[in-house]
C-alpha cells in the first residue's frame, strides 16, 4: 500500500469523530447519519483494500480519488441543510472521476461518467432549492426528487445502470454499498416526518413496488454482468423507499398497530440498508474480479472464469447466498423479516391505503424472487460453470484482493451472529438495557415486541445455520472426494463443449415473461421509452434552431413571446401550489 | 389426549416422508394394472446407498462434498417446522432456497451436459412457482379466514387448487415434469442428479422426500388454519389426525393423478404458473376486501 492509501484509509475512520465534534446526536435523531459513517468505514475501508490489489498504475490517483470520493460522502451525511451539502454532494462525483484513472479513460468510462455527473447535477439542483428554501412542503418536495434521482428510484433509474458500464469494479461497489445510501439515509434523518404533510406517500409506496419489479425482471434478463448488477441496485434501491414510505405514512398515526407497523418497517430499513450495502459490494468485487480477468463485461463471455481462479467457489458465492437468502447469511434475516411485515401489513384490509400497499407489495415479492434469481444467473455459469477455454494455469489473485473478499465474506455471515450477541446483551444486562431504553427515549422510538421475538428466532436459526455450515466446509464429515468417474450418458463430451452459458438460464422464460418487459438485449421498454423522450426534448433546440435560421425578427419574437408565456404559466402554477 | 396428539405427531415424523413416495408409486402401479414396488421400497433403496462410497464425477470439488448433506438437513428442518409448527411456516421458502441452491450448485459443478439442463429447468420451475408458494404462506399468516358458506368453500377450494399446482411444479411432478421416465431429457431433478451415487444419492433422494412431505403436509396446514368449520374450535388432535389424512389423500391423488397425465411442454409451464398466481392475487383480493 502507498502513502495516500493509507492516509485515505485513516480519513474514512475520521468523519464518526467529526461528527462527534460538530455535536451530531449519534444515538438520538442523527442515528441515520451514524449508520451510514459506520457502513462507509468498514465498507470503504475495505473497498481501499481490494482497489489496491486490482490496480496496476494511476495507484496514487486511485487513491486521491478515493479521499476526495469518501469525503464527499461523509461530508454529504455531516453538513445537513446548509451549502456545504451542495459541494461535497460534487466532490463525490469528482473524486469519482480520478478513480477511473486506473483503467484509463475509455468511451464506456466517459460514458459512465457523463451519466453519474449529469445525475449527480440535476439531483443537486433539487437539493440547493430545498437548502435555500425555508421549512415547507415546496422545498422537502425538491429535497425528495433530488434524492429519489440521485438513488435511482423507480422510473428516474434511466442513468443508473449507464453509470455502471464503464467502471471498476471497486467504484461499482463503492457507488452501489456505499453511495446509494446517502440519499436514503439523509431521507431517514430530515424527511421522515414530513414526507406525509407532502402527500406524495400514497403515490410513492406502488411506484416504488413497480421499481422493484422493473429491476429485478430487467436484471434477469440483461446481458452485461455490471448492468446486471445495476439493475438489482435499483431493485433493493426501490425495496429501500417502500419501506421508508411506508414508515413514514404510519409514523404519526393514532393506531397503535399502524404505529408499530410504521417502526417495523423503519427497523427493517435498517436490516435491509446492512444486507444490501454488504452484499452488494461483495457481488460487484468477486464478479468484476471475473469480468476484469475475462477482459469482458457480457455474462456469456465471461463463462467459466471463475473456475481458472484458485479461489474457492463457496467463497465467491457468498454474495449470491446472501441475495438468495440462505439462513446463515444476512440476507436471510432482511428478507424473512420483509416477509413477516409483509404479512402483517396484509392484515390491514378493508380501506383504500391498505389495497395501495397491497399492489406494491405484489409487485416488490416478484421482483425479489426475479431479483434473487438473478445471482443464481450470474453465480453459476461464471463461477460453477466448465470454461470456454481453459486456460493452461490458475490465476492467483492479489492478497488484498483475497482479503477483502474474505473479510467482507464473514461479515455476511458474522453480523447475524453479531445482532444475536448484542440481543442476548439486552436480555440478560441491566446496563446495556438501560443504555438502549435511553437511546429509545432519544430517538422517540420503541421496537414492537412482535418484532424483537422474530428477529431473536431468526437470529438464533441463522447462526445456528452458520455454524453448521461452517463446520461442514471445515471437516467436510459427509465425504471426501477419494474416487472419481463420469456416469454422465452424454457420451464424451468435455470442456468447452458443456460450458454452461447465462442464457440456458434466462431464454426459457423470454418468451413467457420477458418479452412484455424488456427487449431481446435485456433491456426494459421503459428505460427506451424514458431515453427516447429524453432525447426528443433535447432535440427541441434543434427544432427552434431551425426555426430562427432564416434571421426573421419575428420568429425571434415568437420564441421569446413563448418562453415568457411558458415562465410565466410556470410562476402562476407554482405560487398556486404554494 | 396431549399424549395422544404427541404420539401422531411422532408417526407422522417418522414414517409420512417415506410413506409418501411409496404410496404415490403404489397408487401409479395399481392404476396402471401393475403391482407396483413395496410401500417402503423407498426406504431400502436408502440404506442400500447409504452403504455404499460415492464416486465423483471429474469436475466434482466443494459442492459434491458438501451439498448431500446440506439437503438433507435443511429437508429435515422443513420437515420438523410443519410437523411441530415450532416456527413460522414463512422460514419454508428459505429451507426450501437451501435446498435447491445447494442441488443446482451440484449440478453445474460436475459439469455435464444434463447438470445445465437440469439446473435451467428448475429454475424456471422456481421463478414460476415460487410467487404462488410465497403468497400462499403470507396469506397463511394473516388473520384472513374463509367463513363457512358455499362462497367461503368455494373460495378455500380454489386458493388450495392454486397452491396445489405451485406444489406439483416445485416437486417437478407431472404436468410440469415426468420423474418416471428416467429419460434424462424429460427430467429436472434427476438430471441434476446423475452423476450421484452412493451416499451422495442417499441424501439428495431422502432430501427430496422430505421436501415432498413438507409441501403435502404444508396444503393441509395452510388449509386447516384458515377455514372456520361452523365456529368450533377443533382440538389439536382432532387436526393432527385430519393433517394425517389430508397429506395421505394428496400422496393418493398424486399417484393415480401420475398414471393418467403426461407431461407438457416446457413453454407451457411458466404461462400456466403466470395464469395460476394472477387467480390468487384475485382471490386474495376478493378475501381482503371482504
Amino acid at each position: 500500500m502507498n502513502l495516500f492509501s493509507i492516509i485515505t484509509l485513516i480519513s474514512i475512520i475520521i468523519p464518526v469523530f467529526v461528527g462527534i465534534k460538530l455535536g451530531k446526536d449519534f444515538f438520538g435523531i442523527d442515528l441515520p447519519i451514524f449508520f451510514g459513517l459506520i457502513l462507509q468505514t468498514i465498507l470503504g475501508s475495505i473497498i481501499l483494500l481490494y482497489s489496491n490489489g486490482y490496480e496496476t498504475k494511476e495507484k496514487n490517483k486511485v487513491s486521491i480519488g478515493y479521499f476526495l470520493f469518501f469525503l464527499g460522502l461523509s461530508g454529504s451525511f455531516l453538513s445537513g441543510k446548509s451549502i456545504w451539502l451542495c459541494i461535497f454532494w460534487e466532490v463525490s462525483s469528482l473524486g469519482a472521476f480520478l478513480v477511473y484513472a486506473g483503467q484509463g479513460y475509455s468511451p464506456k468510462a466517459i460514458k459512465s461518467i457523463v451519466a453519474l455527473f449529469l445525475a449527480s447535477s440535476i439531483s443537486m439542483f433539487f437539493i440547493s432549492a430545498w437548502v435555500f428554501l425555508p421549512d415547507s412542503n415546496l422545498s422537502f418536495s425538491f429535497l425528495i426528487i433530488g434524492l429519489l434521482i440521485k438513488s435511482a428510484f423507480s422510473i428516474l433509474h434511466v442513468w443508473y445502470p449507464e453509470a455502471y458500464v464503464g467502471t471498476p469494479a471497486h467504484l461499482s461497489a463503492a457507488f452501489s454499498g456505499l453511495m446509494i445510501n446517502v440519499p436514503l439515509l439523509i431521507f431517514a434523518r430530515y424527511c421522515m416526518y414530513w414526507f406525509n404533510e407532502i402527500n406524495m406517500t400514497i403515490y410513492l409506496i406502488p411506484i416504488a413496488g413497480v421499481g422493484v419489479f422493473i429491476g429485478g425482471i430487467s436484471s434477469f434478463f440483461t446481458k452485461d454482468v455490471k448492468k446486471s448488477l445495476a439493475y438489482s441496485t435499483i431493485e433493493n434501491s426501490n425495496f429501500l423507499w417502500m419501506f421508508l414510505f411506508i414508515a413514514s405514512y404510519w409514523i404519526r398515526s393514532e393506531n397503535e398497530i399502524q404505529k408499530n407497523l410504521s417502526q417495523s418497517f423503519y427497523v427493517l430499513f435498517f436490516i435491509m440498508l446492512l444486507h444490501h450495502s454488504f452484499s452488494k459490494t461483495f457481488q460487484f468485487l468477486s464478479l468484476g474480479y471475473i469480468c476484469k480477468i475475462s477482459r469482458s463485461t457480457l455474462i456469456d463471455t465471461c463463462t467459466g472464469f471463475g473456475r481458472t481462479l484458485n479461489i474457492s467457489p463457496i467463497l465467491l458465492g457468498i454474495g449470491t447466498f446472501s441475495f438468495c437468502a440462505i439462513p446463515g447469511t444476512l440476507g436471510f434475516v432482511a428478507e424473512s423479516t420483509t416477509l413477516f411485515l409483509v404479512s402483517k401489513a396484509m392484515d390491514l384490509s378493508g380501506d383504500l391505503q391498505s389495497l395501495y400497499i397491497l399492489l406494491a407489495i405484489i409487485f416488490a415479492i416478484l421482483g425479489m424472487i426475479l431479483g434473487s434469481a438473478t445471482h443464481l444467473r450470474l453465480y453459476l455459469p461464471l463461477v460453477l460453470s466448465v470454461p470456454r477455454n481453459e486456460l493452461e494455469k490458475k490465476i492467483t489473485p492479489d492478497r488484498f484482493i483475497l482479503f477483502s473478499l474474505k473479510i467482507l465474506g464473514f461479515f455476511i455471515f458474522l453480523i447475524p451472529v453479531f445482532l444475536l450477541g448484542f440481543s442476548l446483551m439486552i436480555q440478560y444486562s441491566q446496563s446495556m438495557n438501560l443504555i438502549l431504553k435511553s437511546i429509545s427515549v432519544g430517538l422517540n422510538f420503541q421496537t414492537p415486541p412482535y418484532l424483537m421475538s422474530w428477529l431473536n428466532k431468526i437470529l438464533y436459526i441463522s447462526s445456528l445455520s452458520f455454524f453448521f455450515f461452517f463446520i461442514l466446509y471445515i471437516f467436510r464429515f459427509s465425504h471426501k472426494i477419494k474416487q472419481r468417474n463420469i456416469w454422465d450418458c452424454g457420451n464424451e463430451y468435455r470442456g468447452a463443449e458443456v460450458s454452461i452459458p447465462a442464457s440456458v438460464i434466462s431464454d426459457p422464460l423470454y418468451n413467457s415473461i420477458g418479452r412484455y418487459f424488456v427487449n431481446k438485449k435485456g433491456e426494459p421498454y421503459i428505460d427506451d421509452f424514458l431515453k427516447g423522450s429524453i432525447y426528443s426534448l433535447l432535440d427541441m433546440g434543434k427544432f427552434w434552431i431551425h426555426k430562427v435560421e432564416s434571421g426573421e425578427i419575428s420568429q425571434y419574437i415568437l420564441f421569446s413571446a413563448v418562453s415568457f408565456l411558458f415562465s410565466l404559466f410556470f410562476i402562476i402554477a407554482l405560487k398556486i401550489y404554494i | 389426549m396431549e399424549n395422544f396428539n404427541q404420539l401422531i405427531l411422532i408417526l407422522l415424523f417418522i414414517f409420512f416422508p417415506v410413506l409418501s413416495l411409496g404410496i404415490i408409486r403404489k397408487v401409479r402401479a395399481r392404476a396402471q394394472g401393475r403391482k407396483g414396488p413395496p410401500v417402503f421400497q423407498n426406504l431400502n433403496d436408502f440404506s442400500r446407498l447409504i452403504q455404499k462410497k460415492p464416486i465423483d464425477g471429474l469436475n466434482s470439488s466443494i459442492y459434491a462434498e458438501i451439498a448431500p448433506l446440506i439437503v438433507f438437513i435443511a429437508g429435515l428442518v422443513m420437515w420438523s417446522i410443519v410437523v411441530y409448527e415450532w416456527s413460522s411456516f414463512l422460514l419454508i421458502p428459505f429451507f426450501l432456497a437451501i435446498q435447491r441452491v445447494a442441488t443446482i450448485g451440484f449440478a453445474m459443478e460436475t459439469g455435464t451436459s444434463f447438470g445445465g439442463l437440469g439446473t435451467s429447468r428448475e429454475i424456471l420451475l422456481s421463478i414460476s412457482s415460487e410467487p404462488i408458494l410465497l403468497f400462499s404462506i403470507l396469506a397463511a399468516q394473516t388473520k384472513l379466514e374463509i367463513s363457512f358458506s358455499m362462497i367461503g368453500f368455494l373460495l378455500g377450494i380454489l386458493f388450495l387448487g392454486a397452491l396445489f399446482i405451485a406444489i406439483l411444479a416445485e416437486l417437478a411432478r407431472p404436468p410440469f415434469d415426468d420423474p418416471r421416465t428416467h429419460l434424462e431429457l424429460t427430467m429436472v431433478h434427476e438430471a441434476m442428479l446423475l452423476e450421484a451415487s452412493g451416499r451422495t444419492l442417499a441424501f439428495f433422494d431422502f432430501g427430496y422426500q422430505l421436501k415432498m412431505a413438507t409441501l403435502f403436509v404444508l396444503l393441509i396446514r395452510i388449509g386447516l388454519e384458515h377455514s372456520k368449520f361452523a365456529n368450533t374450535i377443533l382440538p389439536k388432535y382432532f387436526e393432527n389426525l385430519i393433517t394425517v389424512a389430508g397429506s395421505l389423500s394428496i400422496a393418493f391423488i398424486i399417484g393415480y393423478w401420475e398414471s393418467i397425465s403426461v407431461r407438457r411442454k416446457w413453454s407451457w409451464v411458466a404461462e400456466i404458473l403466470g395464469m395460476t398466481f394472477l387467480i390468487l392475487i384475485v382471490l386474495g383480493s376478493l378475501v381482503n376486501l371482504k
